[in-house]
């Protein structure tokens, strides 16, 4: 309750300075919380406060978003995921974490204190008592990506290295190391042909301190309306094989699958998509000597997205592997940016959960900007004027190029050609800033004066990496 | 599911701004001079970074804009900013000077090139752009709009 208390305080002076507001609410069985959040978006950061109620206990959150020299910075609150292609540290942080990204190469860092999170579309809060810092640094090649994650969390050492290669249509992933002091060695491999895929792959699944490791093998193929696979799982916890096979002719599309692990089931479904909008499904599963049939739908449309269905999924933590899931989704865009969700999802033991939750954007109404502008008189425009041209090696106009000058940052136009407005007739710092061009591509500074007066004629010239 | 109604409620409830992406399109003053602004909106959930050019146009008699480089010789244009970023859902007002210095009326529009999204390095940079057109008469009579597109041979209404 401090820490909310401390955040309202910090952020009061923001909401003077915030155009936009964006209030969600919301309520979930399967978070068993209820709560709300509010982002001020202020013309330099995002600043969320979260408030809510998680398993009878009172939890806050908030953080603040901001951009700093091509660093994308987060202060507060953040679950923090750090991971190669196929494992990661996932941690919730109550302290600074900062990103920086490059044409080939990403670099995270964080330091704070880490915790629990509780996390849900609407509201997130945290609870963080132990030292914890790190990184993660992914760097991209021709044909593979490397990964490594080092960190120091709870006590528990994190030494994780990923690689990732992959030639034509065939992919390989591998990470190994410790994560948080366990071991781990997973991998995967994948094939892709024109008419048929093969998958293998070993991952592990944590779920409130449990652990299992589950091995997989699958194989696909397609042709023209036909398509069928066979997969078969293996864990410490439990096994099992699925086949089926499709066909989708026009607006009709039949699925059939068999489900074999502690006991049989079949399952098989009848689609038909009435027109883009519209659609109607039957699934009829068999298990245990019974046979149920459900039906289920889809509807899409600007204001309202809904669907019903029920899919078989494997559940490793549940004594039953395959389980019929209800699945639900209904979304409602209403006007002004206001949105209203409410979706199941199955538990990580089985079962159905439910969330709901919306928000909206609203304006702030004490702000001058928000009004509407005419030909009213404003405040003259006074000052000095700067004014350059950024332009490549070819001698061809760059457009989107961003320039920072002094404390503000001006992009060129179509002409690559740039104006500043500055308040006193003397030199001001000016610095080329490659990362937030709005052109696409990799850019490098060619040359460019580090300082400049108004009158001066400012040349850059840039060119693509 | 008492709460979802709630919820459906208090968001029915919001006030948010339904505004143009720029506003207003339209602006007219008259004694040779006019100090104006208008505001770009971004509706996007991604940062929109936004240039403004200052352009002279003409009327063709079916009352489509050709747009032309500023003549500075007639008109001089004075920006408070060319260039913003505008966060997700917020707006930014550009305010402008303009002086004609010629007896005929001065026709500048304000070309806002909104182009929404982060830096990539691949792909294509698509921006929009909607004017902000300035009528402005050397007399002090109203309806300088009206008598520039009639002296263009645009017919009324049109």
């Amino acid at each position: 309750m401090k820490t909310f208390l401390l955040a309202l305080l910090l952020l009061t002076g923001s909401v003077l300075h915030a155009q936009t507001i964006n209030v969600q609410v919301g309520a979930s069985t399967l978070f068993n919380a209820e709560g709300g959040s509010i982002t001020l978006y202020t013309a330099n950061t995002n600043e969320t406060i979260g408030l809510g109620v998680s398993n009878g206990r009172i939890v806050a959150g908030a953080n603040s978003e901001f951009i700093s020299r091509g660093w994308d910075i987060t202060a507060g609150d953040k679950n923090v995921f750090l991971a190669t292609q196929q494992l990661g540290l996932s941690t919730t942080l109550r302290g600074l974490q900062a990103q920086h990204k490059t044409a080939n190469s990403t670099l995270t860092v964080f330091s704070g204190l880490v915790g629990d999170a509780y996390s849900t579309p609407f509201f997130s809060g945290a609870e963080a008592h132990a030292f914890g810092t790190g990184f993660q640094f992914t760097r991209k090649f021709h044909n593979a990506d490397l990964s490594s994650v080092v960190a120091y969390t709870n006590g528990k050492p994190t030494i994780l290295q990923g690689a990732v290669w992959h030639w034509r249509g065939l992919e390989l992933q591998s990470t190994g190391g410790l994560l948080e002091r366990r071991a781990y060695v997973i991998g995967s491999a994948s094939w892709r042909l024109n008419h048929a895929a093969f998958d293998a792959g070993r991952q592990t699944l944590i779920w409130q301190g449990e652990r299992s490791t589950v091995s997989s093998g699958s194989a696909s193929t397609w042709f023209g309306p036909v398509d069928a696979h066979a997969t078969a799982y293996s864990s410490s916890l439990a096994a099992g094989q699925t086949v089926g096979a499709g066909l989708h002719v026009g607006p009709v599309i039949v699925r059939g699958d068999a489900f074999l692990a502690k006991q049989r089931s079949l399952s098989s479904s009848l689609t038909v998509r009435f027109s883009r909008r519209w659609s109607l499904s039957q699934f009829t599963t068999r298990s245990n000597g019974q046979t149920a049939v459900n039906f289920g739908g889809s509807y899409t449309s600007n204001l309202v997205t809904a669907s019903v269905g029920y899919q078989q999924q494997f559940i490793p933590f549940s004594n039953i592997p395959f389980q019929k899931v209800l699945s639900v989704t209904l979304a409602f865009q209403l006007p002004h940016g206001t949105t209203v969700n409410l979706a199941t999802v199955a538990a990580p033991t089985g079962g159905t959960r439910w969330s709901a939750y919306g928000g909206s954007y609203v304006q702030a109404p004490w702000l001058p900007a928000t009004q509407h502008a005419g030909a009213q008189a404003h405040a003259k425009i006074g000052g000095y004027e700067l004014r350059g041209v950024v332009k490549d090696q070819f001698g061809v106009a760059v457009a989107g190029a961003a320039i920072v000058i002094g404390k503000e940052t001006i992009y060129t136009d179509l002409q690559g050609e740039f104006i500043a407005r500055v308040k006193k007739n003397a030199a001001v710092d000016l610095l080329v800033d490659v990362d937030s061009f709005t052109a696409p591509g990799s850019w490098a500074l060619v040359s460019s004066p580090t300082c400049a007066s108004p009158g001066d004629p400012i040349q850059i010239v840039v060119r693509r990496k | 599911m008492k709460i979802f109604w709630l919820l459906i409620l208090v968001l029915s409830s919001a006030v948010a701004a339904s505004a143009q992406t720029v506003g207003p399109l339209l602006a007219e003053g008259g004694k040779g001079r006019a100090r104006g602004e208008f505001v770009v909106t971004n509706n996007g959930v991604q940062p929109m970074v936004t240039t403004v050019q200052a352009m002279t146009f003409k009327l063709s008699p079916q009352g489509e804009s050709i747009f032309l480089p500023l003549d500075t010789n007639n008109v001089v244009v004075k920006l408070l900013e060319t260039s913003a970023k505008i966060g997700a859902k917020q707006n930014h007002v550009f305010a402008y000077e303009v002086q004609c210095m010629s007896q005929q009326p001065c026709l500048v529009a304000m070309l806002p090139r909104m182009v929404t999204g982060l830096h990539t390095s691949e792909g294509l940079q698509i921006g929009i752009i909607v004017p902000h057109s300035i009528y402005l008469c050397a007399d002090r009579a109203k309806d300088c709009r009206k008598r520039v597109r009639l002296a263009a041979g645009v017919p009324a209404g049109q």
